[in-house]
């Protein structure tokens, strides 16, 4: 163990004088990647990442893949762990894409910005599914909208993934439901058997056996296919305001089992890896075994998960505001990272899109912190098409506090 | 279900070298992973799937579960040797299992748990045979107000597990029911008492607890008396495979609580959300209440490495009823192994009763025989492992210590988690060396979540009418009943010391 370390010192110490001409494949030749999974081993992260570095491994020859649980915080402790990691592409790892909501909802104990993430791909699409039990008097959606009495459903914990799709969902599309939660693990399958609860809202994947043997049905889809057997929550929304929340959940469920790596891996490194996981997710030998496991395997990669991720963080000032409110939190900042649409009074008064909405707002010639191509910057410097990671109050002037703008 | 089947399975069992030899050796593996403190048997099933990959679906099945079987036959060893639990569940096997070795029956309260698990895995796999017709209504039957008022019945075991100070123990009981609301409140999402620091919302890591307040004390206290953890030194030669024999004796002496606690074991394991922990500490404050001399645990009686021992080797069997017939595990090392039995083309679930009916009872037949065997192995080797109990303390101080963070960093894997060993640590030499008792601290830790959540969840389902529920009213008279006995008990003491 402690001449691997060595080893793999004197490797990284090689290959930083011999600059990048060495990494390719061969970069990972005889070295030690750690594998980061965000919970407890078992369950479904631990699958994917097991499986992901078992067949990364393989396609970086010479490579060792070692898994490390860092479990703790809902995801959180990992996730931070992996961005504090050194960026030498030597640790890479996996967490819940529902800690977008821990980022846009600026939660205690983030350390960490998904925007900077290297990141490297998904394997899944997972589609979460509203399950009901087979006895548990309600069958459809029209049912849970017009309950007399709010129907009880499951869910983990409150400020869980479970917690805050419910009620995005109560939200959205109008239903009756009432919370009780402390379900956790497949808690909630037994609570619905025993009729505690109705039906649960969770992942199609890990639902299905349980309705397969018989003992409920799903009444909705978010993030099914068009081929899809069961009605999709798109569809069902009527109003703006529930089809944003929609799109978020939605967002959420296309972008299953990230791996990412910490911020400023040099390009050619994520290069290989990028490649490794693509080539890994297409061996016949791992989806193979991911049928086996019962596991979907529907991968994107690179920059299109960077910008499904971007996407899924832009949001407008009312969605943030609509799911501070339904989480009850508050928001003292936003980020986005977009282009300047117009730009007046000196740089004193800017517009720019955050999520659907065009957002003005005043630069603060002493309070807003601005920094153009990496050096200090003044607002009068500011140009419309310029690219600007902007956090700012929203509310009144909507003032940033900080404008990191590329020149 | 025809008496052929059940034999046939058997018959081809024992019959198949494949299969025998994988339990053979499966059963070194899972003793491993449970003596190793911070490993488990969860982490064992994750880390053999591989190994299984590719396997025919019985004997791959029959490999994982022997593995798991007999996780809490290794676990009691560090317990029983150095106060150091291999798992959770093997906890409370330090209360009795420790002063046992200490007061120089290492051998015996080896052979005791070691019985104790192979006849409680056996009686577990009995009632996994004997609930199959009856399983749904049974498992059905518990709901959260059942939850909620069991643990409070085993909070009321407090009193018993106190000592000679009632008050005494209310006080670190409390204290143990504080530190289990430490975390993230799953009813508000806000965190309590985690004073910023991201390691506690999943509240105070029990293993971490354990290890502190039970080694590091018993440890410091061996450190200081200087010697070894028996304070009886005997020749080694003198030391024979005997004393084993006579703790696996003492297993059927007290074949009445043996045959008790196997079945709570089992009967709790079969119901999802309860867990191996409350299992063991339920079953062992049952021990004591149940006891005519209760003085005597806490010091060295076998009966308290017994009850504990039956539970967590029972409750396996119980918890694999809600696993294979209903495919909803009932705990997180059952979820993994139903992940990895879906894996080798097994599909649980109800049809199991119907299609797969010798594979159920083939895993049963597995059940019954890891553990017979697993008592076998072991009692080849438990003559020396029993000698570590004559060591001098200042060779096996630093290794147990280094057991202590191992396991506690292991288990939940964050640093900070050291300085809470050392926190607990020196409080658990406190309340050791001025005689407080400290089992009312786990109990308050094991049981303190559960009734939290469950009592919520009652309130919000069925208001406090849950109380009135046929089985909550049973469960409300054995408090009634248990609170009412030990009155009863301390004032016919009090007369008999009035009388002398």
């Amino acid at each position: 163990m402690i001449h691997r370390t060595i080893a793999s010192a004197i490797g990284l110490s090689m290959l930083l004088a011999s600059g990048p001409a060495l990494a390719g494949a061969e970069y990972y030749d005889g070295k030690t990647v750690t594998y980061i999974v965000a919970t407890k081993a078992g369950g479904g992260y631990d699958t994917y990442g097991r499986l992901i570095a078992k067949y990364m491994e393989k396609h970086l020859p010479g490579s060792e893949f070692i898994v490390k649980n860092v479990p703790g915080a809902g995801h959180i402790i990992g996730a931070n762990q992996l961005y504090a990691a050194k960026p030498d592409g030597l640790t890479i790892g996996t967490f819940n894409t529902g800690l977008v909501y821990a980022q846009i909802l600026d939660r205690q104990g983030v350390k960490f910005d998904l925007r900077k993430m290297s990141w490297i791909g998904k394997a899944a699409s997972d589609p979460r599914a509203f399950l009901l039990g087979k006895d548990a008097g309600v069958a459809t959606v029209k049912d849970l909208q017009t309950a007399a009495e709010p129907i009880r459903v499951g869910v983990s914990g409150v400020g869980s993934a479970s917690y805050n799709d419910t009620r995005m969902l109560m939200e959205a599309i109008d239903l009756k439901l009432k919370i009780i939660p402390g379900y956790s693990g497949k808690e909630d399958e037994m609570a619905i058997m025993r009729g505690d609860v109705a039906g649960a809202f969770g992942s199609r994947s890990s639902f299905q056996p349980f309705v397969d043997n018989g003992y409920g049905r799903f009444a909705f889809e978010v993030g099914g296919g068009a081929d899809s057997d069961l009605p999709q929550a798109r569809d069902l929304v009527t109003t703006d305001k529930g089809r944003s929340l929609i799109a978020l959940v939605q967002s959420q469920t296309e972008l299953a089992r990230l791996t990412a790596a910490p911020p400023g891996v040099p390009e050619d490194i994520l290069e290989t890896l990028r490649t490794a996981y693509r080539s890994a997710t297409r061996d016949g030998d791992l989806l193979a075994e991911a049928k086996k496991l019962g596991i979907p395997i529907v991968p994107l990669y690179g920059d299109d998960v960077a910008e499904a991720i971007n996407a899924a963080l832009n949001q407008s000032p009312d969605t943030v505001a609509l799911v501070a409110s339904i989480m009850n939190v508050e928001v003292k900042v936003l980020s986005v990272k977009t282009d300047l649409l117009s730009v007046g009074d000196k740089g004193k008064v800017i517009t720019f899109l955050s999520g659907d909405e065009t957002v003005e707002s005043k630069v603060s010639g002493s309070r807003t912190k601005i920094r153009i191509g990496g050096a200090e910057g003044d607002r009068k410097a500011l140009k419309v098409g310029m690219i600007c990671a902007i956090t700012y109050k929203p509310g009144g002037e909507n003032e940033p506090t900080t404008m990191d703008c590329e020149s | 279900m025809g008496l052929d089947l059940v034999l046939s399975s058997l018959i081809g069992l024992v019959t198949s070298p494949t299969l025998i030899g994988l339990i053979l050796i499966a059963i070194p593996i899972g003793m491993f992973f449970g003596a190793v403190p911070g490993l488990g048997g969860k982490l064992g099933i994750v880390l053999l799937i591989p190994f299984v990959f590719g396997m025919d679906m019985t004997a791959g099945a029959v490999f994982l579960l022997a593995m798991h079987a007999v996780v809490h036959t290794g676990g009691s060893v560090p317990s029983i040797l150095f106060g150091v639990p291999g798992t959770g569940p093997d906890a409370a096997t330090i209360m009795d299992g420790f002063p046992m070795a200490q007061k120089g029956e290492a051998g015996r309260a080896l052979g005791a748990s070691l019985g104790a698990s192979g006849l409680g895995g056996v009686i577990g796999a009995a009632v996994l045979a004997v609930l199959i017709p009856v399983l749904a209504p049974v498992v059905l039957a518990f709901s959260p107000a059942e939850f909620f008022l069991l643990a409070i019945l085993g909070i009321t075991f407090i009193a018993s597990l106190s000592g000679n100070s009632l008050i005494k123990g209310m006080i670190v009981g409390a204290f143990g029911l504080m530190i289990a609301f430490v975390g993230m409140d799953p009813q508000t999402g806000v965190a309590r008492f985690t004073f910023g620091q991201l390691f506690l919302w999943d509240g105070v890591d029990l293993i971490t607890a354990i290890l502190a307040m039970f080694a590091v004390p018993e440890m410091i206290a061996l450190g200081v008396k200087g010697g070894s953890v028996s304070a009886v030194t005997r020749d080694a030669a003198n030391y024979s495979i005997r004393d084993v024999v006579v703790g696996m004796g003492d297993v059927f002496r007290h074949w009445w609580l043996s045959l008790r606690t196997s079945i709570i074991g089992a009967v709790i394991g079969m119901i999802p959300g309860l867990g191996g922990d409350a299992a063991s500490w339920i079953c062992y404050g049952h021990a004591v209440q149940s006891s005519k001399t209760p003085e005597r645990f806490g010091k060295g009686a076998v009966e308290g490495v017994i009850a504990p021992e039956t539970a967590n080797n029972s409750k396996e069997g119980g918890s694999l009823l809600p696993t294979l017939f209903f495919g909803v595990p009932g705990s997180s090392g059952m979820a993994i192994l139903l992940g990895a039995l879906i894996m080798l083309g097994i599909q649980p679930g109800p049809r199991m009763i119907v299609e797969n009916l010798d594979l159920v009872w083939t895993l049963i037949w597995a059940l019954v025989l890891a553990n017979v065997l697993a008592v076998v192995m072991f009692l080849g080797v438990a003559r020396w492992v029993g000698l570590l109990a004559f060591m001098r303390g200042g060779l096996l101080i630093p290794f147990v210590f280094v057991l202590v963070f191992l396991g506690s960093y292991l288990s939940h894997g964050a640093w900070e988690n050291m300085l809470l060993i050392l926190l607990f640590g020196l409080l658990g030499y406190g309340l050791k060396e001025t005689g407080w008792p400290r089992p009312p601290f786990v109990i308050g830790l094991v049981l303190g979540p559960i009734a939290e959540v469950s009592l919520h969840q009652a309130m919000a389902i069925w208001g406090p009418a849950f109380l009135m529920r046929p089985l909550s009213l049973v469960f409300l008279a054995l408090i009634g009943g248990s609170i009412a006995f030990y009155l009863w008990r301390r004032g016919r003491r009090r007369s008999l010391e009035i009388g002398a």
